[in-house]
Parts: C-alpha cells; sequence; structure tokens
C-alpha cells in the first residue's frame, strides 16, 4: 500500500513539472478595431493576442464602455503586482479612506486572479475579517489542528485520489513559494489571495519587467459615503508612462465613482503569457459616467436558497460590470428564510431548512460587501401573492388565518398560478401589525433608500375561493366581485405602506417599489411609488406609465429574463416567459428609450412627457430578473453571466445601434466574459474560443454582404 | 487494514472529548418532519414529538426502490435504518478475476467509502467533520462489505456482464452488504447501489444506512454515453475528471471524448508535435498522454470506457496548417474561404484534401500515436459528419484531381470519393493496430448523406462498424441502417444534444436545434420505441445503446456542469432500466439523485424549486 502511494505521488509531481508549454506560432494585428491572426514568422512586430485585445479599437476591452472621450495607447508595459502601489489617497473622509482601501484589495485581488495558473478553489468572495470572540476562535483553531494530526496519520494508510493528492501538491508549493521568493518579503502576504498567487513563483523576468513600477494615485472630493439613487459615479482616469514609472491618476467626487475607475483600471490589465508577468496599456484617458441611475440584477431567494456565498460571487460579478442595484426577492410562497428578529416564527416555518435561513448578521454582511461595490440592496417582502411558507403559524398563535388558499388537496392552479399557492389575508387586522414588524427588521438589516413591496400575479380566484373574503364581503354588503377584489387589493396595499411609513419612523422617507398591474397604474399614487415594468416589450402599456408621471424601472420579461431557458418546472413553457430565449444579444439591443420613443412618447432619449416631466427624470433604469423555480446556485451564474454584461453596458452606455455597433460589442463582450471567467464568475461562453482568436471568422451571413457593399462602395468612390 | 480501523476509532474518541463545537453557529430547530404514507414522503408538523422521520431518511427507505437511481431491475429496499460512520467500514474481498480487477476492486471500495463520507454537507477535500456526540450504538455501528468478483479481466468491452447481486442485512451492531458480481464492472455498479443506501443524518451528525435489502440488477443497454467535445471549446482534465463523477454515480459507461475539430486540436502528439503547436488554442489548453493515460483509468475504476473521436474528413483544420511547411503539401482545404456559409455547417471551415495521398501517412501516424496513449481502444470514432460537397468542388487541386482520374465532379463522385476516404483510414487504423499489436478496434461512424445504402454497404463492413445516430428521431434514415443490418448507437438531436437552446453563436437568434431538451425529454426518448416506430422491430440485439451529446460551441470548464447534469442522469436511468414508467413517477428520485450529484462535488443544475423536494407529488402540471 505505501509503495504505490510513494509512486502514485511521485508520478504527479513530475507530470507537473514537466508541464508541456508550447509556443505559440501566432502573432496579432489590429485591423479596424478587430485583432486578425498572422503566422508569426510572417510579422516583423510580434503582438501577443492579449495584448492586442488590451489596445485594439477605441476602447479596447472596456465594458460597458465609457460615455465620455476615451483615449488608449496601442502600446503595453510590462509589470509584476508586487510593483502595483496605491501611493495617495487623497479624501477628508477616514470612513471613504477605508472603503478605498477595500476598493484596492478587490482590485489587487483581481490582477492576481488573472494568471491562468492561479487555483480555481482559491478564487471566492474576499471577505472582511468578522469579530469573532477570542475563546471561540482559539476553540476553533484546536479543533482543527486535532483534526489535521489525526488526518494526516490517516493519509498515510489511506489511497489519496487524484484530486486529493493535486491539491496536497498545489498546497506545498505555494508553501514553498513564500519563502523562496525573496522579493515578496514586503509584500502584504497576510492575505490569502496572494500567498496562493502563481505570480510569487520565481521566474527568469527582463529586470526591466521585474522593476517596472505602476503608482496609482487617487482623489475623492466628496466626503459623502452614501450610496443613493443621486450619488454622482463618473470617474475620470489618466494613465501616464514615463521610464520605469506608470502612473494612474484617479479624479472621482464620490468613493463609488473612484470605485469603477479600480474596475476599468483592472480592465486596462492582463496577463502576458511571454514574460509571465501583468501587462498595461501605456498611456490612457478615460472620462467615464454613467446614462442610468438603476443598473438592477433580480435574484429570488425564495423558491430556492442561495448561501451567503453565492449571492457574493453574484454582488462580485455584478461591481465587475458597474451595477448598482441589486434587488433581493428574499420570499415566496415557496419559502421565508429571512429570519426575523421580531418574529422568528416565519424563519422557523418557513425556511427550507436550518441551514436555509440568512441570519441578520449575514444579511448586514451582505449589505456591506454589496456597498464597497457600489451596489445598494434592495430587499423585496413580496405581498399580497407569493405568500404562503412562513405564515401558517397565525391560528396557533391565535392570530387567525394569515394566509389563505394554502389548504391541502385544492388543486394549486384553482387558486394560483403555481404550487405552493397562498396569498396573504387582507381583512384580518392581525396581518397588519406583523407586516409592520417585518418592515422594521428589514428596515434594521438593510438600511435601505428602496424597498419592494412585489404585488405581482395577485389571484382574484383566491379570494373569490377563500370563505373569509366570501364572509367579509357578505357582512359588509359588498358584492364578490373583479371591482371589490381591486378595492380589497387597494385596502391591502394602503395598509402595507402605511405600516412600512410607520416602520420607516418620521423624518425618514424609503421609496416603496412595485411590480407593474392594472391595479398599479390605477390606484397608486405616482409620487410615492417606483413602478417595476415586466411587460414585453412591445406591449404599448408601457406608455401609459410614463405619461401618467410613474418613475418607472424597466424589466421586460421577454428581453431581460434570464430564467425560462429550460421547459417549465410543470411541463410546458411558463406564460411568463418569451418563446425565444433572450440572448446577450436581447439583452444588450432592449433600450428603454428607443422603446418609449417608437411608443410614441415624444423624443423620449432627450424631451418631455405628456406631464411636461422629462422623460430621462423618470426612466430610472432597467433591471434583470432571475426567477428560481429551476435554478440555484450551480446554475445561476451561467444563466445570469455574460447575459446581465449586456445589459449593464446596456444602461452605463446607452449605445446607439448601427448593426456594426453590435460588432464591436460582441468583439468586446467575448474578452470580458473570459476576464469574469478570470475573476471566478463562471459566466457562459457565447462563442468558441477559436472566434475570440480570429475575431474576423464567425460571422453571419447579413455581415458578410454589409460587409462587401461597403468594401464595393468604397472602391466605387474615387480617392480624394 | 486493522490499523486503518483502529485509527478511524481513535478518530471518534478525540471528537467526543471535544465539547460543544457544533454550535459554532447560531441555528433554529426545524418544525418539520416527514413520514411515509403510500410510498410517498409527506411533509408534517412535528409538534415535538420525535416519530416522524428526516427528509433523507424518508427518501431512501420511502417508495419500493427508495431513492435509488438509476431504477435496478429487482430491487426491495427495507424501510428501518440504522445510523453510522462511514469511518467505521471492512470489507473482505474474493477475487476469482484476472487482469488488474482485483487492484481496481481495492480502489472502488475507497471511491465508496469517499463517497459515503461525501454525504456529509461540509465534506470538503476528501475529509468531513464527522463529530459527535454520538449514541454508543452509533458508534459501535459497522458496515461489512463482503464482496465476490467472479472473473473478468478488467477491461469494459462490449460483451463484459455488468450485472450484479446485492444483499444488505444487519445482525446487530454489523451491517453486512454481500456483493456478488461476474465481474469488476458488475460489483462497481452494486458499490454505488449500497451507497444509495446510505445518506446523511441531519440530527445526529452521522450517516443512516438501510438495515436490509436486496437487489438484482442489469443493464438494459450496453453502451450507454456522453459526448464532451473538447475542440469548440477546451475542457480541462479536472472538468472531464468530475464528468466521470457524475458518470459513475449514474452508471453510465461511455465517455465519448470529440477531441479534435476545425477549432482547435487539444492532443499532444509526443511523435506529432505541429499537432497542438498549430491547432492548440492556447500552451495550457493541452491534454498530455499522460494526462489521457490517467483519465483513463480514472473512468475504468469506475466502470467507463473512453472513445476518441478524430474527426474527418470534414472538422479538421486548426492543427493540420503545418502541411506546406513540411513539404506535404495542403492536408487540408477551404480553411478560411468566404463566405464560409458556402464551405461547412459552422466556422472554421476545413475538410481532408482528398488529393493529396500524405493526408493517409499523417492519419496513419495519429492512429499510431492514439494506440500508445489510450491502451484499449476498443471503440474508436472517426466522425464522418458534415462533409460539404462544395467544399471539394470549389477547390481546384481537388477538382482537377477528380477530373484527372475520371471520377467526375457530380454529387455521387464526391460521395464514392468519400467512401475510399474512409476505407483508407480505417486501413491505416488496422496497419497502426497491427504495428503495436493490438485489436484493431470498431470503427464508429455519425450519419449522414454518405450512410446511405450504396455507399455503406461497400465501404462499411457491418462488423467493423458501429453507426451513431444524430437525426431526429422521425429521419427515415434511422430505419435503412438498421435494415442493412448495422448495429446503432442512438443520439437523436431532439432529445439527446445538450447544447441546444442558447443563442445562436452565429448571428442572432437561438441556436439551430433549440429549444432546450428538458430532462423530461431526455428521460422519455427511448431507442427501441423509436425504432419500432419507424421499423415495426425493436431492433433489440442491433441497437447497444444511446448517448447525450454536449458541443461546446458555448460551454466550457466555466459551466459544463450545469449543462450535463442532471439531466445526464436522465439518460442514465433510460439506458440502464428502460423503464417503461413515466418521467412523472422518477420524479422524486430524480431529484434526489440530484442532490447527490451536488454531494459527488457537481454543479448540477436545479429543476424544480426545493419545496417540491420537500412536499412529493403536489408539483403537478
Amino acid at each position: 500500500m505505501k509503495v504505490l502511494v510513494l509512486t502514485t505521488l511521485a508520478v504527479t509531481v513530475a507530470a507537473t513539472q514537466n508541464f508541456y508549454r508550447l509556443p505559440t506560432p501566432y502573432s496579432y494585428n489590429c485591423r479596424e478595431s478587430r485583432c486578425i491572426k498572422t503566422d508569426r514568422t510572417q510579422v516583423t512586430e510580434y503582438r501577443s493576442l492579449e495584448t492586442c485585445q488590451l489596445t485594439c479599437g477605441k476602447y479596447g476591452s472596456l465594458w460597458p464602455q465609457p460615455t465620455g472621450d476615451v483615449q488608449l495607447s496601442s502600446e503595453t508595459v510590462r509589470f509584476v503586482p508586487r510593483n502595483l502601489r496605491v501611493t495617495k489617497r487623497a479624501t477628508s473622509s477616514p470612513k471613504v479612506q477605508g472603503m478605498l482601501e477595500e476598493a484596492e484589495r478587490m482590485f489587487r485581488r483581481n490582477i492576481h486572479y488573472v494568471h491562468p495558473e492561479y487555483p480555481q478553489e482559491y478564487k471566492k468572495p474576499l471577505t472582511s475579517d468578522r469579530p469573532v470572540r477570542i475563546s471561540e476562535a482559539e476553540h476553533r483553531f484546536r479543533v482543527q489542528q486535532q483534526r489535521e494530526q489525526v488526518q494526516q496519520v490517516g493519509q498515510q494508510e489511506q489511497q489519496l485520489n487524484h484530486q486529493q493528492q493535486q491539491q496536497h501538491n498545489q498546497q506545498q508549493n505555494h508553501q514553498q513559494v513564500q519563502i523562496d521568493n525573496e522579493s515578496y518579503r514586503n509584500y502584504d502576504m497576510s492575505e490569502e489571495f496572494v500567498r496562493v498567487s502563481p505570480f510569487l513563483r520565481e521566474h527568469s523576468r527582463s529586470s526591466q519587467v521585474e522593476n517596472q513600477k505602476v503608482d496609482v494615485e487617487v482623489t475623492v472630493t466628496s466626503p459623502d459615503d452614501k450610496l443613493h439613487l443621486d450619488t454622482d459615479e463618473s470617474y475620470n482616469m489618466v494613465v501616464q508612462t514615463v521610464d520605469d514609472t506608470t502612473t494612474v491618476t484617479i479624479l472621482a467626487t464620490t468613493y463609488y465613482g473612484a470605485r469603477h475607475a479600480f474596475e476599468s483600471l483592472s480592465q486596462l490589465i492582463s496577463y502576458d503569457e511571454d514574460h509571465s508577468s501583468l501587462q498595461i496599456v501605456r498611456d490612457v484617458k478615460i472620462n467615464d459616467a454613467p446614462k442610468f441611475k438603476f443598473r438592477g440584477l433580480m435574484l429570488d431567494t425564495g423558491r430556492n436558497f442561495y448561501p451567503k456565498e453565492d449571492l457574493m460571487r453574484m454582488l462580485d460579478a455584478m461591481s465587475q460590470n458597474k451595477m448598482n442595484y441589486f434587488h433581493w426577492h428574499i420570499t415566496d410562497s415557496a419559502s421565508f428564510p429571512m429570519y426575523s428578529n421580531r418574529r422568528p416564527e416565519m424563519a422557523y416555518y418557513g425556511a427550507y431548512s436550518p441551514r436555509k435561513i440568512y441570519y441578520p448578521e449575514d444579511i448586514t454582511q451582505i449589505v456591506q460587501y454589496a456597498k464597497l461595490r457600489g451596489i445598494q440592496v434592495i430587499p423585496e417582502l413580496d405581498a399580497p401573492a407569493h405568500a404562503a411558507a412562513g405564515w401558517s403559524w397565525g391560528e396557533k398563535e391565535g392570530k387567525g388565518k394569515l394566509v389563505l388558499c394554502t389548504e391541502k388537496g385544492q388543486p394549486w392552479f384553482e387558486v394560483g398560478k403555481e404550487p405552493p399557492s397562498g396569498q396573504l389575508n387582507p381583512v384580518n387586522p392581525e396581518l397588519y401589525p406583523i407586516l409592520g414588524e417585518l418592515y422594521k427588521d428589514m428596515i434594521e438589516f438593510f438600511d435601505p433608500d428602496m424597498i419592494h413591496m412585489g404585488g405581482d400575479d395577485v389571484s382574484f380566484r383566491c379570494w373569490q375561493n377563500a370563505n373569509e373574503i366570501k364572509e367579509y364581503l357578505a357582512a359588509n354588503n359588498r358584492e364578490a366581485n373583479s371591482r371589490e377584489y381591486f378595492e380589497l387589493w387597494n385596502t391591502f396595499q394602503s395598509n402595507a405602506y402605511a405600516k412600512l411609513n410607520e416602520a420607516a419612523g418620521q423624518g425618514r422617507k424609503i421609496t416603496p417599489i412595485i411590480h407593474s398591474s392594472s391595479f398599479a397604474v390605477n390606484y397608486l399614487d405616482k409620487d410615492a411609488y417606483v413602478i417595476q415594468l415586466n411587460e414585453f416589450a412591445n406591449d404599448t402599456s408601457i406608455a401609459d406609465y410614463v405619461n401618467k408621471g410613474f418613475k418607472i424601472i424597466f424589466s421586460n420579461q421577454d428581453q431581460w429574463r434570464l430564467d425560462c431557458s429550460a421547459n417549465s418546472w410543470l411541463g410546458d413553457k411558463a406564460e411568463s416567459c418569451a418563446r425565444e430565449l433572450p440572448t446577450w444579444e436581447h439583452f444588450y439591443k432592449n433600450s428603454p428609450m428607443d422603446m418609449l420613443f417608437n411608443m410614441g412618447v415624444s423624443n423620449a432619449r432627450s424631451g418631455q412627457s405628456q406631464t411636461g416631466v422629462e422623460t430621462s427624470t423618470l426612466v430610472l433604469g432597467g433591471e434583470a430578473t432571475l426567477w428560481s423555480s429551476d435554478t440555484d446556485g450551480n446554475g445561476f451564474q451561467q444563466k445570469a453571466w455574460p447575459r446581465v454584461s449586456a445589459l449593464a453596458e446596456r444602461l452605463w452606455t446607452d449605445p446607439i445601434l448601427p448593426v456594426q455597433g453590435i460588432d464591436t460589442a460582441q468583439k468586446r463582450i467575448n474578452t470580458h466574459r473570459q476576464r469574469m471567467v478570470q475573476y471566478g464568475v463562471r459566466a457562459d461562453p457565447i462563442q468558441p474560443e477559436y472566434c475570440m482568436q480570429d475575431e474576423g471568422a464567425c460571422y453571419n451571413k447579413e455581415y458578410f454582404h454589409a460587409k462587401a457593399a461597403t468594401h464595393q462602395q468604397q472602391q466605387a468612390t474615387p480617392a480624394q | 487494514m486493522k490499523v486503518l480501523v483502529s485509527l478511524l476509532v481513535c478518530l471518534a474518541c478525540l471528537a467526543c472529548l471535544t465539547p460543544c463545537y457544533a454550535s459554532e453557529f447560531f441555528r433554529m430547530p426545524s418544525i418539520w418532519g416527514w413520514e411515509c404514507v403510500e410510498d410517498v414522503c409527506i411533509k408534517k408538523d412535528t409538534g415535538g414529538s420525535a416519530t416522524l422521520l428526516t427528509l433523507n431518511t424518508c427518501k431512501i427507505t420511502c417508495g419500493p426502490a427508495g431513492a435509488l437511481w438509476p431504477l435496478p431491475t429487482m430491487a426491495t429496499v427495507g424501510n428501518e435504518v440504522t445510523n453510522f460512520l462511514p469511518t467505521n467500514l471492512t470489507h473482505s474481498l474474493t477475487c476469482g478475476a484476472g487482469g488488474d480487477s482485483c487492484q481496481l476492486l481495492q480502489e472502488a471500495v475507497a471511491i465508496f467509502q469517499d463517497n459515503l463520507h461525501r454525504y456529509h454537507p461540509n465534506y470538503k477535500n476528501g475529509s468531513a467533520p464527522w463529530v459527535g456526540p454520538w449514541d454508543p450504538s452509533t458508534l459501535r455501528h459497522k458496515l461489512h462489505l463482503d464482496v465476490t468478483i467472479q472473473g473478468g479481466d478488467g477491461i469494459l468491452t462490449l460483451n463484459t456482464d455488468e450485472s450484479y447481486e446485492l444483499a444488505v442485512s444487519t445482525v446487530e451492531s454489523v451491517t453486512t452488504a454481500v456483493i456478488i458480481a461476474p465481474t469488476f464492472f458488475g460489483a462497481r455498479h452494486a458499490l454505488e447501489t449500497l451507497s444509495q443506501l446510505a445518506e446523511y443524518h441531519e440530527t445526529t451528525n452521522s450517516l443512516v444506512l438501510v438495515t436490509n435489502a436486496t437487489v438484482s440488477d442489469a443493464p438494459a443497454f450496453k453502451y450507454r454515453g456522453l459526448l464532451v467535445d473538447t475542440s469548440r471549446n477546451f475542457i480541462s482534465v479536472g472538468v472531464l475528471e468530475r464528468t466521470l463523477e457524475g458518470m459513475a454515480s449514474t452508471k453510465l459507461n461511455t465517455l465519448h471524448l470529440h477531441l479534435t475539430d476545425t477549432h482547435s486540436w487539444p492532443l499532444y502528439l509526443p511523435g506529432l508535435p505541429n499537432m497542438a503547436y498549430y491547432g492548440a488554442y492556447s500552451p495550457s489548453s493541452i491534454y498530455t498522454p499522460q494526462d489521457m493515460r490517467n483519465l483513463q483509468h480514472y473512468a475504468r475504476v469506475r466502470g467507463i470506457r473512453l472513445v476518441p473521436e478524430i474527426d474527418g474528413p470534414a472538422h479538421v483544420g486548426n492543427g493540420w496548417q503545418w502541411g506546406p511547411k513540411e513539404d506535404l503539401g495542403d492536408l487540408t482545404v477551404c480553411v478560411n474561404q468566404e463566405p464560409w456559409q458556402d464551405y461547412c455547417v459552422e466556422p472554421p471551415c476545413g475538410q481532408f484534401n482528398l488529393a493529396n495521398p500524405n493526408i493517409y501517412t499523417v492519419l496513419g501516424n495519429v492512429y499510431k500515436e492514439l494506440f500508445n496513449i489510450f491502451q484499449p481502444i476498443e471503440i474508436f470514432h472517426f466522425g464522418g459528419d458534415e462533409v460539404s460537397m462544395n467544399c471539394w468542388n470549389s477547390t481546384d487541386e481537388i477538382v482537377n484531381w477528380m477530373m484527372d482520374n475520371g471520377f467526375g465532379t457530380g454529387v455521387d463522385a464526391y460521395l464514392e470519393q468519400w467512401g475510399v476516404y474512409q476505407e483508407k483510414a480505417r486501413q491505416q487504423l488496422e496497419a497502426a493496430a497491427n504495428a503495436i499489436d493490438v485489436n484493431e478496434p470498431f470503427g464508429m461512424i455519425w450519419t449522414s448523406s454518405f450512410i446511405e445504402p450504396e455507399y455503406m454497404n461497400t465501404y462499411l463492413n457491418k462488423s467493423k462498424y458501429i453507426v451513431q445516430i444524430w437525426t431526429n428521431n422521425s429521419d427515415p434514415q434511422i430505419a435503412r441502417v438498421l435494415e442493412e443490418g448495422y448495429k446503432v448507437v442512438f443520439s437523436n438531436y431532439d432529445a439527446w444534444y445538450l447544447d441546444c437552446g442558447a443563442g445562436a453563436w452565429v448571428g442572432e437568434g437561438n441556436n439551430w436545434c433549440s429549444p432546450y431538451k428538458g430532462w423530461q425529454i431526455v428521460y422519455t426518448n427511448s431507442p427501441y420505441e423509436i425504432a419500432m416506430d419507424l421499423t415495426g422491430n425493436e431492433y433489440k440485439d442491433a441497437i447497444l445503446g444511446g448517448e447525450a451529446a454536449l458541443w461546446t460551441e458555448q460551454t466550457d470548464d466555466a459551466t459544463v456542469d450545469a449543462k450535463l447534469w442532471p439531466r445526464g442522469a436522465a439518460l442514465g436511468e433510460r439506458l440502464w432500466s428502460n423503464p417503461s414508467t413515466s418521467w412523472y413517477s422518477a420524479e422524486p428520485r430524480f431529484i434526489h439523485h440530484r442532490h447527490r450529484l451536488m454531494n459527488r462535488g457537481i454543479m448540477a443544475d436545479r429543476i424544480q424549486p426545493e419545496w417540491c423536494h420537500q412536499n412529493e407529488e403536489l408539483c403537478y402540471a
């Protein structure tokens, strides 16, 4: 047994050492904003694919495309991560100072991650250390040590499987790296992402690469560290290289602009295979600010649970795309995973399991994590429909039925849209104080500017079937018709809204968001509510909301909905899904302003609506949605990315679209997707890698004919 | 082995000495429990009583086959469980088999034990935090494996008997699992089944194990495969290994590697280094011979064979560019010809240069290298799909050659020459096999315009070829291939192409074979029924089995798992059990099996809200 283990170990080590490293026979030229593959022996100046991608075209591999002036030089300089330093951090606020340090950490982590040999299993959310009581930590450490001792002995006897061996070897390598590499002695080794970085390994690099310095100077002028809808997210960045020093100057009004600048800076840097180093574009100017204020992503954690780490990964990915709102659809009829201090019954009865609960400390950690990444979290308590799990304790505790239409034996399709059915009981006065308590908890955990109140898929058939409602209507001499159900809904919504205001407390305004519906458009106050529009992009009722003066967020389900890839989990495709799966191009092309313009909202891109308010102040932005009926942490990332990246550029840049525009977007989104994978996001590829290595090759017929036509035209026009 | 056992007991001692570790985080209790009522697990309010089961315990004991996947031919699963720790495992192995069967069995037992550890929700890097305190009975309880394999040589072939008998019984504190199998492969399937009679027990941080069960099992089909394309995008060895883990858990037995295509050539051949030098996407997107040998062993010990494919005469391009430099002339044609739509089905184009006899020499060398890497190769896949006659017919060198030889340039003439190519390629394969003294493998080939009676009867020897069907299930070609007497493997795209349903990767809209094939479709697709519908005969002898394909234009390392799984498991039950019941009745077991895949480290996609797992039979359409 022992002999066997030894030999297999030896083999694995040998294999890693004899790692085949073929050189590449290709060089890349930038022509018409594309990197064209050529035989290396045929060119005078060799240029790697990565260098070409960083510098080719007006926007290189920046995503989302900046909205202001951009200049990129065609050269890159090589450096190693150890020589990148933040030399100036100018801000009058100590809090902003601290936040900037976190943004730098994130940035430094990302540039280590681009090394192709960076161990994948170490790519995880970068959390700040949480305060842990010392005795507890000590205890945990001792248990860990005991366990490791036992394991070590056990391992000599047990046969390790292949994967374990590899991991083991890697760990050994990293430990060795730590001791070997003299030059990293003064580098910050307290970070795990540095300790395991393959950049620490010895390499025979030229002294020029070893000595190249990259100094980053950051100035933030405003001490305001709050993130809100009107936060100034703009930034200005200059990269200049003189001799062996590259200076990056970042200027931003707020922390949030500065962190976006770091994001752009990381997109000016990539791995250089030939020198085993990083490379950065030599000289750069970028002026940038977003076109829309609200660039969001909704995730449903009610139908399936997502561990905290999955949410953090999502926030990481959002921040790489400069998105700024995470709409958290926490609860649904299937489960209630939010722990409420005031109403622990909710999670006790409603969570899938005790492991599948977001405790207050989890939530505050997530909210803080998001904020550092420029993202606000909007919690949603969906109501009055999409509620069942967690509400079943009412009768036990003498509060009557809080939720209706959950009886076993009643077919779900008679009273709701999907199993499990359930809708809050609007005529039970005990309901509203509980809602108020939940809002209070939410406000404490999330500290939000906005709260989503749900308001989708209300089933009148549920109320029609429920005895409590029948009796209530009869007792009040009201008829059982849809007008009365609208009134009931209105009663519910008004009470819930009052409770929200009460929970917010005096002097504090929390804006409610609610899904579009015929109820919302007819009953709600345009100055109080923001409407999330789920209508298909060709649904002209969208214009009604603008004409009435509602502030709106676009979420067209046929264009910006992320699930719907499979047949529904109940059989056929869900009604609310488009028949065709929206691809990244749908996400990219769907333009709120063009949509309004085409619906006759006059001059939507710049002008005024019928109410005399500027349309652009009413359109806050957009949001992609992922309903988790058939998705959890395993499939989420690939369903979201890179399609949400396409949305991100739509909302940050709002590009005006000729066909060619899509074309350079495709090239950049391919590179951006690859970068996201390097940063640890499991994003789906949209094309074979071949299409990135030969940017002229993967065209469709229309493009080919268009290209041929332009070519002919050019030939026909006499030279001037 | 004794040393090991005592050590593990020692681990248990250590653990019980450590107080109150479990309360690291505040965690609520749960009010819910489950009860098995008429073969369905029903969620109930415990109301403080302890008579209800945990969800896992209910799942593995409720119903005639518990949560076994794929469904065995015959199974009786008891409804009693015992708590135990996976460290308390002993075995006695009786091995009457040849080759390295006995060594494989040792390894399979180690994998089995590891799989038990993997049920722990905090399993990480090969170990799980089993921390007590436990009942004395849990600590004492032992699982003893008594495994007998009767024969076989450790090599999986189309004739290998994969059946097994498994009997689980419990006397006092010992549960004994008696496994009897004709070959190693049956025995490892038995261990897989046995592992599905265990589950994690949340309330005691131990495992539960069904105390009594008998299973008698054999597969319905001999060939139960998955195809992974490693050329359109590179798939790293680690991901392939994970794929093999998933296949093992669901008793699939064939991994078909579509190694090369026009896009890239990731396989490093020591004798032909130019192939990967010109053809690999990057210096790190490469399989070394050692990678592939390790992978083959990794597969074999999990009951899986590898089928390597080197596609031709179409789907060749990158990797073959070096011909002119080495004075061998153009080995491929139509590369970079524009617009690509006229010369192939997807960019980049490329086909072998039929007029250049050097292609056969190089192919012969490639095959020799393959035989050195993959030992043995039982089935070699020639590819053979999607040849563009227009590509050949618009290449001067080939047109001239056709004319000079008096073949003409009609479509028939090109199909004829395709046949000649195929026979020459096969002869090279045969010669390469003879040169290093191994058996000539079966040749596998995709259906195409060439797979029609007038050509295949001339160029494809029925005893040497297996035809892989990729048309949709109503294509009359299926009937012709069966009626001509060929052995076939089904991969009809309308059910078993797992890449369908994404966006088009050239141009707009959705990809060609959209929509997405949900697990229900994968599960329902029955080769015998398709044959019956088209021919009035089930062709049970000719149909070797089936294979689901993941073409990787829009998939790579980052996203393979959720596309293969859990749909690959739906395929697994179709091919192992060939069920006559519908997907609906399989759903509760299927959902539970998905959790098992996750325990094995596979990021399998969800198919329903977790609510449906906890509330069986309430998510009806």
